[in-house]
């Protein structure tokens, strides 16, 4: 014969065990049903346990103050607020940079400017001037495409850094 | 049958809206988080302790699930509710914890199967020397058994709060808790236990 899952009387038992009151100062009916249920049997064993070790638990353990708890909980709340600041100023400072150099190649591939001389060092370090205007001929020539990755970046990246920070 | 229930189904704490919350301020007082601390922390502690196994471990994730549950700024429906929500980061927090171990012991093992960590060997017989009756035998529940236990035995949580908290349905658990009752009950009396927790 299959067993009942749970006994009417067990909400009763448990809380008679978890007040510590099981078996002396438990009601009598409920400790006569106990002795001829098997479920009961069951329950009382481990809930008399339990009990037993809840108590011994609270006994053992030696609990921080709530006020230290406080205080270091308080602590790294500020160094993760720091670290998601500091996140999301290298997002804003990496995204100025790329516009900043948008700016930079828009302005070159647009605006001719034919007075632009070369600084010596520059000169010296790369070769000729003819070179470095074979260079930047080069680079104009794949200008439209850069510009619109860099404006593809300017417009995505506030998108990324926010949805990489949102979960802070 | 579908033994874990949808976790959206249980009712969740209300999240503030976090707009203002770019100081560095929680949303409860430090006077509420010292009250609501001495009401619950010898139980959560208990809870963890017993669940885990490992009491020094227990310190870590007790501090740990009140950090989340005050940096969750939610609101809630009663204290019970706020309880629950509080045993569940600890509940989670000790399965992650047990995941990250078994990982870690698998990993230990593949490594070096004849030299496990001496000090962690030692720890575990000092600790094992030191163990009850109860705890020895809540070794040998699974740890969602010990889970079960603990909360209906140790906190007197009904069914549907066992639900809540261990996103579990409340049918599940009524038929957990009798075959791990059984099984415990078992292993208390020193009778070896069959795998759905009747006793041979």
């Amino acid at each position: 014969m299959t067993r009942p899952v749970e006994c009417p009387f067990e909400n009763e038992i448990v809380r008679v065990a978890m007040e510590g009151r099981w078996p002396d100062s438990a009601p009598l009916d409920l400790r006569e049903h106990a002795a001829d249920c098997p479920g009961c049997l069951d329950l009382v064993e481990v809930a008399s346990a339990v009990s037993d070790d809840r108590a011994a638990a609270f006994r053992e353990v030696d609990l921080p103050a709530a006020g230290l708890v406080w205080w270091r909980m308080q602590l790294r709340r500020r160094r993760e607020a720091e670290q998601t600041l500091q996140r999301a100023t290298f997002a804003l400072q990496t995204t100025m940079v790329v516009l900043v150099l948008a700016a930079a190649a828009a302005l070159l591939h647009f605006v001719p400017i034919p007075s632009i001389g070369w600084p010596g060092w520059l000169l010296e370090s790369v070769g000729s001037a003819g070179r470095i205007d074979a260079i930047v001929r080069a680079v104009l020539h794949w200008g439209t495409p850069v510009l619109l990755g860099a404006v593809a970046w300017i417009t995505l990246a506030p998108v990324a850094a926010w949805i990489a920070l949102e979960h802070d | 049958m579908a033994i874990f229930a949808n976790v959206h189904d249980a009712p969740l704490p209300i999240e503030r809206d976090s707009v203002a919350d770019g100081d560095a301020a929680f949303v409860m007082d430090e006077e509420e988080f010292r009250r609501f601390y001495e009401r619950t922390a010898r139980p959560v502690w208990a809870y963890l302790a017993r669940t885990t196994g490992d009491p020094e471990l227990a310190d870590d994730l007790l501090q740990e699930a009140y950090y989340r549950f005050v940096r969750a700024d939610a609101t809630y429906e009663s204290e019970a509710h706020r309880r629950n929500s509080l045993f569940r980061i600890a509940t989670n927090l000790a399965r992650d914890e047990g995941r990250r171990r078994r990982r870690a012991s698998f990993v230990a093992l593949a490594d070096d199967p004849a030299n496990p960590d001496p000090l962690d060997r030692r720890t575990r017989v000092n600790r094992a020397e030191h163990r009850t009756d109860l705890e020895r035998a809540l070794d040998k529940l699974k740890p969602a058994e010990r889970e079960l236990i603990w909360l209906a035995y140790g906190q007197g949580f009904s069914r549907d709060e066992m639900a809540e908290t261990l996103g579990l349905k409340t049918g599940s658990v009524r038929l957990m808790l009798f075959r791990a009752k059984r099984k415990l009950a078992a292993l208390l009396r020193g009778e070896p236990c069959t795998a759905n927790g009747g006793s041979r």
